[in-house]
């Protein structure tokens, strides 16, 4: 597969028009649908690079997320025109001096695109299927070199989920109510 | 180098929103933005030129996997930060459920103002 890098620059572009439409848009309903647009290009981008369990879960992720938001913003139909002035001239000062820091000392940290930093990758692509005998080398480091590190996903998982339950519920916040009455 | 650049101006655009925005919804976005930058960084760290998949297929020679595989550790890690980033949103949402049926607005000024 010939991959160009100005293809992956082409879609990164667009999938940053949308972020800036997601943050810039009054309508809260079209800045939800430009972040799932975002979601979505990053998934095409994931399968570019090679990394087609992770364009599968985005999407999924994605969708999950917009219908989970677009839930929540059927409540409010009012548009969004608050912005803070101070702060966002802040962020866009800090962005500037980091922006030029990266220019002047990012050509020794970053390596050029296609030529891994990391190589512990490789010692695990090595022993997995040795190992493991499993085909897929991201199931074999998600299950078996980092099951803990799983075992933590399902913890954080659970406690959010949990969360979102109390939260909701239904129950004992009457009681809440005639508690303040 | 200007795939980098793009990712931190994505990073950023999330950032101005999680910090600028007053719109609790904009900063639920603005938090999923830069997730989106940060896990597309990793899994263009991990990745080779003409790479594939890190999938091993019966008609592939072991050596030939071993060296046209992208990296798959960080593929590994960034799986799990996606699916740990839609449990947060679901969190940050059941909580702008609740403020919103406190206060009846997603403006955290006006939310502010209120709090008696």
């Amino acid at each position: 597969m010939i991959l160009n890098q100005w293809l992956l620059a082409a879609l990164m572009l667009l999938m940053a028009a949308g972020c800036v439409i997601a943050i810039t848009a009054r309508s809260l309903t079209s800045s939800v649908v430009s972040m799932g647009t975002a979601g979505l290009i990053l998934s095409i981008l994931f399968l570019l690079l090679g990394a087609p369990d992770i364009a599968i879960v985005q999407v999924f992720v994605e969708i999950v997320a917009l219908i989970v938001l677009l839930s929540i913003i059927r409540r409010e139909t009012r548009a969004d025109m608050t912005t803070s002035g101070l702060y966002g001239i802040l962020t866009l000062a800090i962005f500037a001096l980091l922006l030029m820091i990266f220019f002047i000392y990012g050509n020794d940290i970053v390596r050029p695109l296609g030529v891994p930093v990391i190589t512990m990758g490789g010692e695990y692509l090595a022993s997995s299927s040795r190992l493991l005998s499993a085909p897929n080398a991201v199931t074999s480091i998600v299950l078996d070199f980092r099951g803990y590190d799983t075992l933590g996903e399902a913890t954080v998982i659970f406690v959010a989920v949990a969360g979102v339950v109390v939260l909701l519920r239904r129950r004992g916040r009457k009681d809440e109510k005639k508690g303040d009455e | 180098m200007i795939l980098y650049i793009l990712i931190a101006l994505m990073f950023f655009i999330g950032l101005y929103g999680m910090i600028a925005k007053k719109n609790i919804i904009k900063i639920i976005i603005g938090m999923n933005i830069v997730g989106y930058a940060s896990n597309l960084l990793f899994v263009l760290l991990g990745y080779k030129w003409d790479g594939i998949a890190p999938i091993l297929t019966e008609d592939m020679s072991f050596a030939y996997f071993l060296e046209k595989a992208v990296d798959p550790l960080p593929q590994a890690l960034v799986l799990t930060s996606i699916v740990i980033d839609l449990a947060f949103v679901a969190f940050l949402a059941a909580l702008a459920i609740r403020l919103f049926e406190k206060y009846g607005t997603f403006d955290i000024d006006k939310i502010r103002r209120l709090k008696g």
